[in-house]
């Protein structure tokens, strides 16, 4: 017997989840795969897809991110810069972020309001010189520097589910920080 | 109008065929697994989630891992420290830990085996300068060090197997946070 050829596809999942049963579909809204792997109510999960335009996205302004954007890379595409904000902490959560356009105003990205000095992060430089560093949980931001962050600097985010750990690249000496 | 559950239970019903990939969620650990090759029932892939509790883990004791663990990410959290041993090579295993409190022992991440020199990574730190690596795989363990306050919060090691060798990449706010040794 051949097996099922399609999954659901509809703006929220049907049904819910039991001790045999996982509910599974496609967001019509984001077109990401979601299910709930757990437990017997709604909280789901996004399968990580290994590519395709559902995974990545070219931020032009400000956005503030939310638990269904977790494993996405965002490519940051505005001169003047602008502030993304991550979803209130929970466990797994994850995020990568990539200078599209070098930044005359700097790229922030900010720990959610509920949550603010949650993050601890290290820079890293091509260049070989001593990077900014936080080695406690009491940052919130890590800022890609104006006039000194380059295309290809990057970052990425991951949550404990009550902290944040932030590690960034850089090109050049000072192009990045993380700051409380 | 397409399918709206799969299947969840301890193990996988059925076995895969020249049509038939059997999926389902594991009810043990929550995660989906399918067979997407072969006509036995052995091959299970994990697919990946992009967050959510079965993604990560807080651990506070040794730990040997499995392939059922990859793709996770574990946070390290006794500043006692302990050991936390890779599992059996296979393409494609992948983990990620974080240092969520500051060692006083040596947290390890230890190959299996004697252990067996499968190892090789480099270390990257954010200031203070020249770091260790191993660019042959000669290397059995990383370790996130204790002494002198090294190893610090925030620190990290990704690692990734090709099936017969494990690729390191290890990143540490301070020089000499990190080692890796064989």
């Amino acid at each position: 017997m051949s097996g099922i050829r399609s999954l659901y596809r509809g703006t929220a999942l049907k049904g819910y989840a039991s001790t045999i049963s996982a509910p599974i579909y496609v967001d019509s809204d984001d077109n990401r795969v979601k299910l709930v792997p757990a437990g017997s109510g709604t909280t789901e999960v996004v399968l990580q897809e290994a590519g395709g335009a559902g995974v990545a996205e070219v931020l032009t302004a400000a956005r503030v991110l939310t638990a269904a954007d977790s494993g996405k890379t965002f490519f940051l595409a505005l001169a003047g810069g602008f502030t993304v904000t991550l979803p209130a902490v929970a466990m797994g959560l994850t995020f990568k972020f990539f200078v599209q356009i070098a930044p005359t105003t700097a790229y922030i990205v900010i720990t959610h309001a509920d949550n603010r000095d949650t993050m601890a992060g290290q820079i890293y430089a091509s260049a070989g010189s001593d990077e900014d560093s936080e080695t406690a949980f009491t940052a919130d931001q890590i800022d890609f520097v104006a006039n000194t962050s380059v295309i290809g600097d990057s970052a990425d985010f991951t949550c404990d589910g009550t902290n944040w750990y932030a590690r960034g690249w850089t090109n050049a000496a000072g192009g990045m920080t993380v700051t409380g | 109008m397409g399918i709206r559950s799969l299947l969840r239970r301890a193990v996988v019903a059925g076995s895969s065929s020249a049509a038939v990939a059997p999926i389902y969620v594991d009810a043990d650990d929550n995660r989906v697994k399918a067979i997407l090759a072969g006509s036995g029932s052995t091959t299970e892939v994990i697919l990946q989630e992009a967050g959510g509790a079965a993604v990560g883990e807080v651990l506070t004791a040794a730990r040997t891992l499995t392939a059922a663990d990859t793709g996770k990410v574990f946070f390290l959290a006794l500043a006692g420290g302990f050991a936390v041993t890779l599992p059996a090579l296979a393409a494609g295993l992948n983990f990620r830990f974080f240092v969520q409190i500051a060692p006083t022992g040596d947290y390890t991440i230890v190959t299996p085996g004697a252990p067996d020199q499968t190892l090789a990574g480099q270390i990257y730190a954010s200031s203070g300068g020249d770091e260790d690596s191993e660019t042959a795989f000669t290397a059995t363990t990383i370790n996130f060090i204790a002494a002198a306050g090294a190893g610090k919060i925030g620190d990290s090691a990704d690692l990734t197997c090709d099936g017969t060798n494990w690729y390191a990449r290890v990143y540490v706010d301070t020089a000499g946070g990190a080692t890796i040794t064989g």
